[in-house]
């Protein structure tokens, strides 16, 4: 059977802010929503990806709808000369992701408590032994990143898995670009002497 | 810049498999709420003045008023779902069967097979060979694929009922799809949303308000609830497979008159196939229809208890189908791809 999908190409729809526009009003008037498609096309790949690989596939798929639909609902708040429109849904992203890491962790407070032994981490089976793997080897640096305060957790994710500068992460987190640099400065510092005592030097691009 | 903190980052939190069907998901589940505002704009002042019908003569008129009003919250999503995949399949015609060759239309159902003490799904299968032209020999492969659910019973019940008895496959033909004896001659039958003939699917109306109407008429008083009973039938013909692209997208534009239709699932899969679920829960039932949102492509309909019932707990599915469509070059052979 054939089962062609409608693609997006050939939409003409213009991506960056037209000067003419007040703040504000990029994402208002009839082509609003259009230009959200647009959005939506250019950024959910790399978020679900970003998402993905830190928690189970369906919840990533979850997590990029919620963002997509908070940054509708508060459009309003979107201003293009502050920053790329990357930045802003990382940005909320983040802030759904930590209320989801919370959600999880009591969950699995009180699974713990209700079945006397630890309850076995998200993703699928495959993944579950993959990242086990690396998590034993990288036993260390695990702990090291679960100790971390979440806005610098997120500081070094969005820079080391997101490929963010400190520009972006500071709009994205809305923290002044110096606090960023320092704060990625530190953890990065630290992290890195963890890793070299559980993960030696790797000889080259692998 | 990237170290050997890099490294270890990218191996701790390993790049997951990309699926394209995941994101056009999300896509449709987005967009579906982005037109939202526009929609409760422009409802609004009607609501207001469907409230004041309802204090100034009652509330028959208040029915009567919200019942023409355009879809409201979640049925916005509703609406949006089904014309989505409506203009999809109108996009998406069936791909045209060369001459000499066959249509093949592969139904897989698991169904309630059932006795006083005893209740199980049984799996069938039932592939169809349609000529190019309709008005010709058709085939049919039935099998009973042996797949035994319990939902009743224990095992010395269900062996007792002869519910675990497995059929032998059954190989039949006849001219239109007339495959046994009492079913007449079927190229010239008036058919029905249970058994569409080619009469029955042309003379089908294809305006989406008209299609409605003649669920309604058709529905009237059959079924537990009448609201349901519209998607029952609708979950009937679709099960069939004969259905043509056009009428698959007018019938999914058609159900979005249907008031109390919601989307139960939003991942809902069948027969390892991803896609909404949108039903009606009613008497104690609910019934679905499963649609790929994206391609409009029919994936199936399900129905399940909603309360207890003859021993079987509420929630159980009592009961799905799944249709698959290709080409075929000869009879009982399947697709090549």
């Amino acid at each position: 059977m054939s089962s062609r999908v409608a693609g997006t190409a050939g939409r003409e729809v213009p991506l960056t802010a037209g000067g003419d526009l007040p703040a504000g009003s990029w994402l208002a008037g009839p082509q609003a929503s259009d230009r959200f498609a647009a959005i939506f096309d250019d950024h959910a790949p790399g978020l679900w990806r970003y998402l993905a690989r830190q928690v189970e596939a369906a919840q990533a798929e979850d997590l990029v709808a919620e963002t997509f639909l908070t940054a509708w609902s508060a459009r309003g708040d979107y201003r293009p000369e502050r920053g790329t429109a990357r930045a802003w849904l990382y940005g909320i992203a983040v802030n759904l992701l930590r209320r989801h890491h919370r959600v999880q962790a009591q969950q699995q407070r009180m699974s713990q408590r209700l079945s006397g032994h630890t309850a076995p981490d998200d993703g699928t089976e495959d993944r579950v032994a993959e990242r086990l793997d690396a998590r034993t080897r990288l036993a260390g640096l695990t702990a090291a990143i679960a100790a971390l305060p979440d806005g610098d957790r997120e500081v070094l994710l969005l820079n080391s898995l997101a490929g963010f500068d400190s520009r972006e992460i500071a709009t994205a987190l809305g923290i002044p670009e110096g606090t960023v640099r320092s704060r990625l400065h530190r953890v990065r510092r630290a992290l890195r002497a963890v890793a070299a005592t559980t993960f030696p030097p790797t000889e080259g691009p692998s | 810049m990237t170290d050997d903190l890099d490294v270890a980052l990218h191996e701790l939190y390993p790049v997951p498999e990309e699926d394209a069907d995941t994101l056009r998901r999300v896509r449709v589940r987005v967009l579906a709420n982005v037109e939202e505002p526009t929609v409760t704009r422009r409802l609004r002042p009607r609501l207001s003045l469907a409230a004041a019908a309802v204090v100034l003569t009652g509330a028959v008129i208040g029915v009567a008023v919200l019942r023409d009003s355009a879809p409201q919250g979640a049925m916005v999503e509703v609406a949006h779902t089904l014309d989505a995949a409506a203009d999809a399949q109108i996009r998406t015609v069936d791909e045209p069967v060369p001459a000499g060759a066959y249509r093949y239309i592969a139904t897989h159902a698991m169904y309630l097979s059932q006795s006083p003490d005893a209740a199980v799904l049984a799996g069938s299968r039932d592939e169809t060979w349609v000529p190019a032209d309709p008005v010709g020999e058709w085939y049919m492969l039935r099998t009973d694929t042996g797949e035994r659910t319990r939902l009743l019973g224990s095992d010395a019940a269900i062996k007792a009922a002869g519910l675990d008895v497995r059929s032998a496959p059954e190989r039949l033909s006849g001219r239109c799809g007339s495959f046994y004896p009492d079913q007449g001659d079927l190229c010239n039958a008036d058919g029905g949303w249970q058994s569409p003939t080619a009469k029955f699917i042309a003379g089908l109306p294809r305006d989406p308000r008209e299609l409605y109407d003649r669920l309604r008429d058709d529905t009237d008083g059959r079924g537990q609830d009448p609201d349901q009973e519209v998607l029952v039938y609708v979950a009937d013909a679709l099960r069939s497979g004969r259905l043509p692209a056009d009428l698959r997208a007018a019938l999914y534009r058609a159900l979005t008159h249907l008031p109390v239709l919601k989307i139960t699932e939003q991942r809902a899969t069948l027969d390892g196939r991803t896609g909404t679920a949108l039903g009606v829960t009613a008497a104690g039932q609910q019934q679905e229809i499963i649609i790929d949102p994206v391609t409009g492509v029919f994936i199936g309909e399900r129905h399940r208890f909603t309360e207890d019932m003859g021993g079987i707990p509420a929630g159980t599915v009592t009961g799905y189908t799944t249709v698959v469509y290709g080409i075929a070059a000869k009879p009982w052979q399947r697709p090549e791809k």
